[in-house]
């Protein structure tokens, strides 16, 4: 290839990669934290959990009933029911929703919400009002906040997840250009000169981390993509012309719902053939149950599990009393055709659900290697400017940038601290918490990041980060035995095995960072100069 | 001390713009009308767009930020937005 291509596409690469470093950086981090947030986090945050909800089904179904009998028929248009465990909340939630259409013709909807204890089943909560009122009062805690934060950094649709889609859609042309100035992957597999100059560990780590995980950081880059820009400007793009601009069609045909025959013949609520039924069937936790017009013998009710050890949570569709399983089903497999297998995977393989636990830490190692090669690419850019012999500002200029970059990142990860701080100590009403949460979680973030300006030196800088977030991975183990009287002394006793195993991978981390700062030196080391040789011979790969 | 990118990409400005605006809206108008051409069910033409997105922009990026001469990467850009065009506009007056 030219010199003067593969100098493009290395120009073209690092502009992408400064452009975007700092903000690709948050967004790995949270969604390597995020991979545990629906599990491990969700048990940790919700001491409920910590033992296994075994709900009595039969008993549930019966407190339906009664409820659903003090309320008007109509609400019977979709009951939700949705089982206690991770990935939802550890109370047991009914959701009675009706629909009628205005004198405009527009459809109106209204909700009640009743939560339940998941062993006593008494009711606890009862919310109401329309669809989104509804999920805006849902229950919220750390790991629900920093799994939305990774989707949409909390500014929502659409600014929210264009941002996120459009990073996607950099790191996507951040690796294609990257694979190009690294065309001798192979060779590049196995170089690694940490102790020859800065300039050269940084640029070793960026090929390492860019090449051994490189299948990863496409299929992270391109279902991210997707992912964010998805509900902001595709289907809605599609939908213009097929059906339109009727969103709701094209959700109608990607995602049919059930359209049950109603009888007009009332009949009770019923649950337990079905969930027991789903239970034989297989060993994926039951999430949802939702009755299509329940009280009519007519009704569907379609059984929803999570996927465990599968790629997808299945559908398993029966008849009102459960004695005919109608169907069975995954979210995108009634599409049909090539698109829906493919759909069926990218969920997945962003979120890395499948596979259980082993795979979840997989994704989470891999996930922070694409914070850190994002965090790397900047930092070379900077040591090449600052130290080496191209770049149009003063040596103090990119120092600054680069304490804006080390506090800007070092600061996401003592927000993602201070989550487990808030989860702890703060005492406020479920309902208000994520509110609660979001702003410790971003003043500890600013005030992180403005404190870079205020630090001259940043390697002091990035060790008194090191040391902050090595001190408050540490202790939360112990404000969590003194909280809840639960630690990793006591785990036989109260069998809280999985809060147990996040407080103990705390403490690892702790002491990482801790060795981490230790090792860090107070000052840029005085290795030689980047020259024009080796800045020559990374151009040429 | 020379910037490297000064000297590497011709009209740095009208490139950027074409890379970046022209490129999003461009793709955005071919998954619109992609529907209107494919041939296979329906369920598959709204979805095979939008999954083909990343891929499409992704090509369209690169040519337009290695092409040698600008006006190939704007007329590239235009010719595909307004063939789209067309077609998301025929498919609307036939509805």
């Amino acid at each position: 290839m030219k010199q003067e291509t593969t100098k493009k596409f290395y120009v073209l690469h690092s502009w992408i990669g400064v452009l975007a470093a700092n903000l690709m950086f948050v967004i790995c981090f949270t969604g390597a934290v995020s991979v545990f947030g629906k599990d491990e986090l969700k048990i940790w945050a919700n001491p409920i959990m910590h033992e296994p909800l075994n709900v009595d089904i039969e008993r549930l179904e019966a407190v339906i009933q009664k409820d659903f009998e003090t309320l008007d028929p109509s609400y019977g248009k979709e009951v939700s029911i949705f089982m206690p465990g991770v990935r939802r909340t550890g109370y047991v939630s009914a959701r009675f929703q009706k629909e009628w259409e205005d004198e405009n013709g527009t459809i109106q909807n209204h909700v009640i919400n009743l939560e339940y204890d998941p062993r006593s089943l008494e009711l606890v909560n009862r919310v109401e009002g329309d669809r989104n009122e509804v999920f805006a009062m849902d229950r919220t805690d750390m790991s629900d906040f920093i799994t939305h934060f990774h989707a949409d950094l909390h500014l929502g649709n659409p600014v929210g997840l264009l941002i996120t889609g459009t990073l996607g859609l950099t790191l996507l042309a951040s690796l294609a250009t990257g694979l190009f100035v690294h065309r001798k992957i192979l060779k590049e597999m196995f170089v690694f000169r940490p102790f020859r100059s800065l300039h050269l560990l940084w640029t070793d780590t960026h090929k390492a981390l860019g090449i051994w995980p490189l299948l990863f950081h496409i299929n992270i880059a391109f279902t991210g993509a997707f992912l964010g820009l998805a509900v902001v400007i595709l289907f809605p793009a599609t939908a213009y012309v097929t059906f339109d601009g009727d969103l709701d069609k094209v959700v109608e045909t990607i995602l049919p719902e059930p359209k049950p025959v109603l009888t007009g013949e009332a009949t009770p609520i019923e649950i337990t053939n079905h969930y027991n039924q789903v239970q034989s069937l297989t060993d994926g936790d039951v999430v949802q149950i939702i009755l299509f017009a329940a009280g009519d013998s007519g009704s569907e009710v379609v059984v929803i599990t999570r996927p465990d050890q599968n790629m997808v949570g299945s559908f398993y569709s029966f008849n009102a009393t459960g004695d005919t399983l109608k169907e069975e089903y995954t979210t995108f497999g009634r599409m049909g055709g090539a698109a829906g297998p493919v759909l069926e995977t990218l969920f997945p393989l962003h979120f890395g659900n499948f596979g259980g636990l082993f795979v979840r830490c997989l994704w989470a190692v891999l996930g922070l290697a694409s914070g850190v090669l994002a965090l790397s690419g900047m930092m070379i850019w900077i040591e090449r400017r600052a130290y080496g012999p191209v770049g149009n500002l003063s040596k103090g200029q990119y120092e600054k940038i680069s304490r804006f970059s080390v506090s800007f990142c070092g600061g996401m990860v003592l927000a993602n601290i201070s989550l487990f701080y808030s989860q702890l100590l703060l005492s406020v009403p479920d309902q208000a918490l994520g509110y609660w949460i979001g702003v410790v979680f971003f003043a500890t973030w600013a005030v992180a990041s403005v404190y870079g300006f205020f630090v001259r030196n940043e390697y002091k800088l990035a060790k008194q980060l090191f040391y902050c977030a090595a001190l408050g991975c540490a202790f939360i183990p112990v404000l969590n035995g003194l909280v809840h009287g639960l630690h990793v002394l006591n785990v036989f006793e109260y069998k809280h095995y999985v809060a147990a195993g996040v407080d103990l991978t705390l403490l690892l981390c702790g002491l990482l960072f801790a060795y981490l700062g230790k090792k860090l030196p107070e000052e840029r080391p005085g290795h030689k100069q980047s020259t024009t040789e080796e800045l020559n011979a990374v151009l040429a790969g | 001390m020379a910037d490297t990118s000064k000297a590497v990409f011709s009209n740095p400005m009208s490139r950027t713009l074409a890379a970046t605006l022209g490129v999003l809206l461009t793709c955005i108008f071919v998954i619109s009308a992609m529907p209107t051409y494919l041939p296979f069910s329906q369920s598959d033409t709204i979805a095979l767009p939008t999954i083909l997105f990343p891929l499409i922009w992704l090509t369209l990026f690169l040519y337009v930020c290695f092409c040698q001469k600008i006006w190939h990467a704007w007329l590239v850009l235009l010719v595909l937005s307004s063939s789209h065009i067309l077609l998301i506009f025929l498919q609307l007056q036939a509805v």
